[in-house]
């Protein structure tokens, strides 16, 4: 059984839509006079679908689409539009509405547009559930060295372990700023071996040398292999560059006061930070970088 | 990528932009337009208002740090406000907050850094 919320000033409208839709019996009905009381109604009894009237006072129907997208994303809204506000509900369509149907034809596509919706909106919210099961994720990506790349991984990344809830906000966006110096020293210092020294001395010339590189050989074949695991336990990321690797130790330290004037050499430091346990490679081309969680 | 006012005689830049990752073209926009602000601040006292900032990373603080270098070369100086709590640790962990000034918001900036 599926309930369907109609909002309509109208009550000769409303008991329109739901002479046509009443031949359903699997569907029960609420009511709304407009857009405000329709979102009360939600907040005590959320409906599975949405039927709004367009025009209506205190809360327009646009309106009542923009709240229950930002409020209520997993419930669909259908406009019922009257002639000549076609315009509007295109908006509403950009705005999040599910679809329209023009009153004069709601007799005849109003039953077949809600069950389209309610079986589209029916899968979504299994979808939706399924996610909320999920509690590891793993990845592995070959990247190139393409740095436009980074901050897509760095945002997806994010994504993910928010829906994991492994965190809140602010472990989300340290263990972001600790995976993205990790892999701006790959591709920068690992794969196209540009040094922190000419960063220091001449950033045009650096960013210069490294578009340079990335379109010759060796460096142009040189790849970073990322893998990323997010688990309720623990977060790890290995990421590995294809160059000659590094001495991690060799690293002047930034907060000491004799570094702390240098531009540069600071991304060592803040994944140390923000990540529980830091380790390298004896070739020093690939960081595995920890977070535990905080549930 | 960056707003910039006076206030009460202080060059203020506001950071407009989500800061939030590395994109080269935008970062070097960024530095541009803050060490241009830089070599015209008169007085030589710059402050960058971070409260639409996000997150920053080690690039940004390489620009900062050029920036104050380049405002102490003449006797100025550099400070922030409106930092969230992760630009707070990103400083700490560097230890920058020992070199820059950090107000809680710009009034009381102001209120400190007016000539």
């Amino acid at each position: 059984m599926a309930t369907v919320l109609i909002v309509d000033d109208s009550a000769v409208d409303r008991r329109l839509a739901q002479g046509v839709l009443e031949k359903n019996p699997e569907l029960a009905f609420l009511y709304a006079v407009d857009g405000a009381d329709g979102l009360e109604q939600i907040k005590i009894s959320p409906p599975d679908l949405v039927l709004t009237d367009l025009q209506m006072p205190v809360m327009s129907g646009l309106e009542l689409v923009r709240q229950v997208r930002e409020k209520y994303p997993l419930i669909p809204v259908i406009l019922m539009t009257a002639q000549g506000s076609e315009e509007i509900a295109v908006q509403a369509l950009a705005s999040g509405a599910a679809s329209y149907v023009p009153k004069s034809r709601l007799a005849r596509d109003l039953a077949d547009t809600v069950d389209t919706v309610l079986a589209t909106s029916r899968a979504q919210r299994h979808h939706a559930r399924l996610m909320e099961c999920v509690t590891r994720n793993h990845w592995t990506f070959v990247l190139d060295n393409e740095p436009s790349l980074i901050p897509a991984i760095v945002d997806h990344l994010q994504q993910h372990i928010t829906r994991l809830r492994l965190c809140d906000e602010t472990g989300r966006i340290r263990i972001a700023i600790a995976l993205e110096e990790a892999l701006l020293n790959a591709l920068y210092h690992g794969n196209l071996e540009v040094s922190s020294e000419l960063r220091e001395q001449d950033t045009k010339r650096y960013y210069e040398l490294a578009e340079e590189r990335r379109r010759e050989e060796p460096y142009r074949s040189r790849t970073i292999h990322f893998e990323a695991t997010l688990s309720s336990p623990e977060t790890v990321f290995v990421v590995r560059d294809s160059g000659p690797g590094f001495n991690p130790h060799s690293v002047p330290d930034p907060t000491d006061p004799a570094n702390l004037e240098r531009a540069s050499g600071r991304g060592l430091m803040l994944i140390r930070a923000f990540m529980d346990e830091v380790r390298h490679n004896e070739r020093g081309n690939e960081i595995t970088m920890i977070k535990r969680s905080e549930r | 990528m960056a707003n910039l006012l006076k206030q009460e005689g202080i060059t203020v830049i506001e950071v407009d932009a989500q800061y939030d990752s590395l994109d080269v073209a935008k970062l070097n926009e960024f530095g541009s337009q803050l060490l241009a602000a830089v070599a015209e601040a008169e007085p030589p006292t710059v402050l960058l208002d971070m409260g639409k900032t996000t997150f920053i990373g080690s690039s940004f603080l390489g620009l900062l740090i050029r920036a104050w270098k380049r405002l102490r070369d003449r006797r100025g100086s550099l400070a922030l406000c409106n930092v969230n709590d992760v630009c707070g640790d990103v400083l700490r962990a560097s230890k920058l907050d020992m070199i820059w000034q950090v107000f809680p918001d710009r009034d009381a900036a102001v209120g400190r850094l007016r000539p």
